[in-house]
């Protein structure tokens, strides 16, 4: 699949590599220029340095028809606005948002991304499943 | 007794454009509720206005919910961020329902992505386009 990764740190040198071993083609845009150095100097990939939020950008990426995009950046709204434009201009049907306030999950989801993604929630889960498996073991146990 | 319901207005951003708006508007009877992050955004508002400030952020979407963003009539996202306008637009728009929305924002790629939505932009450049070309007889 034809994968765009835009923003984050050391999240996309980890998925640039395992999207890379599982036979994808990955393309990687990041404002941060030493980082944009640093990452392709370790993965084979094409690394555009500038704000994915910016139309012109996403062309020099030259991602038109990719499968998915994968927005990384620490703002909400920049990693909405990556996604909505991704899909706007270059017609990416399936977007993957990563947002740092729980609340937006659901609000994002209205918005129409298809996929949203928060971490502290992720967390908050995993610590509520394990206090009931906890809870679970103390009354079978 | 004909029970007239005031019109609520939330103004998110207070520089020199949200300031002007929030005074307008609780000037022309709106109930008011300006908000930003800076404490001294807030100095601008004229000696009458009559409504509401809160210091947050407001791109936080719990800070919106505090402010009664799903009774507001019109929202007016300015602060000095293009995306975080069109967040704020979209999500007062199509998620909270609010009436009336307007977002400020620069990047033309930006308002053409609001096309089919009822979130009217504001776009200052081209208005001091038009200005310019009216002034210097530009057609």
């Amino acid at each position: 699949m034809h994968i765009l990764i835009a923003g984050g740190r050391s999240r996309t040198d980890y998925l640039v590599e395992s999207l890379l071993e599982n036979g994808n083609d990955v393309v990687v845009v990041n404002s941060d220029r030493a980082w944009c150095e640093r990452l392709s100097s370790r993965h084979n990939v094409p690394v555009i340095c500038g704000d994915a939020t910016k139309r012109y950008v996403l062309d020099d990426a030259d991602v038109e028809g990719f499968d998915i995009v994968i927005a990384l950046t620490n703002s909400d709204a920049d990693n909405l606005v990556i996604c909505q434009m991704a899909q706007h201009y270059f017609g990416i049907e399936r977007q993957v948002c990563t947002v740092y306030d729980p609340r937006n999950i659901s609000l994002f989801k209205k918005l129409g991304i298809s996929s949203v993604i928060s971490a502290t929630y992720l967390v908050a889960k995993l610590i509520e499943e394990t206090s009931i498996a906890a809870m679970d073991d103390k009354r079978h146990g | 007794m004909a029970l007239v319901r005031v019109r609520r207005a939330l103004v998110v951003g207070c520089g020199e454009f949200g300031l002007a708006v929030a005074n307008r508007l609780s000037d022309a009877g709106y109930a008011v509720i300006a908000v930003d992050k800076d404490p001294s955004a807030f100095n601008g508002l004229s000696a009458g206005f009559g409504g509401e400030t809160v210091l947050a952020d407001g791109a936080d979407v719990a800070v919106l919910k505090d402010c009664d963003i799903e009774q507001t009539d019109v929202l007016v996202a300015c602060t000095e961020r293009d995306t975080v306008n069109y967040f704020l637009g979209r999500v007062a728009s199509e998620v909270y329902g609010v009436e009336h929305v307007f977002a400020r924002i620069e990047d033309e790629d930006l308002i053409g992505m609001l096309e089919e939505s009822t979130v009217e932009p504001i776009c200052p450049h081209r208005l001091c386009l038009d200005a310019f070309c009216r002034m210097a007889r530009i057609v």
